[in-house]
């Protein structure tokens, strides 16, 4: 590896890609540090944010910034949510999906309708946070954190922080285009390893030392299990004939075990997040709905993972399409005639890993919570949704690392790990 | 439902390719050296606001 890195510093394109990266975290950094105008930093300090399930999850993905109140408070989560809206309005509008991929111009244009999409929500969600940052998410502070709040002064708020959503999108472009790897995971990824020092301060707070090291066992453990699972693959075998070529050309067609990501984690913690959310709204105690330590919340989770990982997948994965794609290129799973037969294959495959995949989920995000509330860790900022996140993001960013390494012929990062 | 009859899933699991151990340590290795270089920019950019903001 040491070689490797000293081979890509000496490339000057790769060298540059590595750089853009890095500058584009560090201003991320900077733009999480600035207050959002009309807020008080003295008395946001005084105070640590309230613990309910979507704020903590925009808090992790924002980098800190949503408890700072910064102007990029809302983070990525806008236009995470954006792209999630677009891909569902896709299986209802086909026109929508066709967008999606048609690539060039008309693809250009589909992300520009995610753009408007994510300004739009980023401005209500930048509206929500701003008009109940005093009465709901900094309710126990002993001072207002945006003092003499009035409708201006918030909506004021709102546009600079859905300004700063424009910021993060249009860095995320950049590192995309002249970066490492895909920009939008960079910047989430910066996000959940700059939330690492209040895990840490959390650790260090505990009572017992048992306690902590039962800590540093359980976030150690998912590591290894989610690098492990995160590499599980069902190599489907495909046989490609050639013309000219007397033999003909063997591949295979990766599946990933976990092949709908860390998505079905965001979507069921949002959704069990809104009862509590909406209480809070409306002035009642919305600590009973987001008792995230309760054992009907986390079979609710584990219920809805398992739900939202076949729906995610449904929508993502088309065996049709594959099974149409590899008879077009004339190719075939040995063993299966083309078309239906292959389709029903992929669709079996895809089924089954979805459940073992979506079971690990479930493990995954709910033995941390239970571990952390057993040893009495409150406000943990790393669980097994940032640990998946930040193994998805850290290998696709090595494998687009090895990728500009191998076109000027220098070793690879990940020799030997496939 | 047939589709995941307990058998199918069985044999499936039995078909995957599974990283080896020296694999999952070596990514392991590749992750926490990357947590570390985007955790010191991170601090460092976060020392530096701090510091400028200070002065405000």
């Amino acid at each position: 590896m040491p070689n490797a890195l000293r081979g890509a510093l000496k490339q000057p394109d790769v060298r540059k890609r590595i750089l853009v990266t890095l500058a584009a975290i560090s201003l991320y950094q900077v733009g999480a540090h600035i207050p959002a105008p009309f807020t008080s930093p003295t008395n946001i300090e005084q105070c640590s944010m309230g613990d309910t399930g979507a704020l903590s999850l925009m808090n992790l993905f924002s980098g800190g910034a949503f408890g700072a109140l910064s102007v990029f408070a809302l983070g990525v989560m806008p236009y995470i949510t954006a792209s999630i809206v677009m891909q569902l309005m896709g299986v209802v509008f086909p026109a929508l999906e066709e967008l999606r991929t048609a690539g060039g111009i008309r693809g250009a244009k589909h992300k520009r309708y995610t753009w408007a999409l994510a300004a739009i929500l980023g401005f209500m969600q930048a509206f929500g946070v701003a008009g109940t940052a005093n009465t709901v998410t900094f309710a126990h502070c002993p001072h207002d954190v945006i003092p003499d709040a009035s409708l201006w002064k918030i909506a004021l708020i709102a546009l600079v922080m859905t300004v700063g959503v424009g910021l993060i999108i249009a860095l995320a472009e950049y590192v995309t285009k002249y970066g490492l790897g895909q920009g939008m995971s960079i910047l989430v990824f910066a996000g959940v390893v700059a939330s690492l020092p209040t895990l840490v301060a959390s650790i260090q707070g505990l009572a017992s030392v048992g306690a902590q090291i039962a800590v540093l066992v359980t976030i150690g453990l998912m590591a290894v299990v989610v690098v492990w699972v995160e590499g599980i693959q069902r190599r489907i075998p495909l046989t490609y004939a050639r013309k000219n070529v007397r033999h003909t050309q063997r591949t295979y067609l990766p599946m990933k075990l976990n092949m709908a990501n860390v998505v079905p984690v965001i979507f069921a913690t949002s959704i069990l997040s809104l009862p509590g959310a909406i209480a809070l709204a409306f002035g009642k105690d919305g600590g009973r709905w987001a008792n995230t330590s309760h054992p009907v919340y986390l079979a609710l989770l584990g219920a809805l993972i398992v739900f939202f990982a076949f729906f995610y997948v449904s929508i993502t994965f088309k065996p049709k399409e594959i099974a149409d794609n590899i008879n077009q290129n004339a190719g075939t799973i040995p063993g299966l005639r083309p078309g239906i037969p292959t389709e029903k294959f992929l669709e079996g495959i895809s089924k089954r890993l979805t459940l073992v995949g979506s079971l690990y989920l479930v493990g995954v995000v709910l033995i941390p919570i239970i571990v952390f509330r057993q040893v009495g860790l409150v406000n943990a900022t790393i669980g097994g949704t940032s640990l998946i996140i930040m193994v998805g993001v850290a290998i696709s960013t090595l494998k687009s690392l090895e990728s500009h390494l191998t076109r000027h012929h220098y070793d690879s990062f990940l020799k030997g790990v496939r | 439902m047939h589709d995941l009859h307990p058998r199918l899933i069985r044999d499936e699991m039995k078909v995957l390719f599974v990283p080896s151990l020296r694999n999952v340590g070596k990514t392991l290795l590749v992750v926490v050296a990357l947590i570390a270089i985007t955790a010191g920019v991170v601090t460092i950019t976060s020392l530096a606001m701090s510091a400028l903001l200070g002065l405000f």
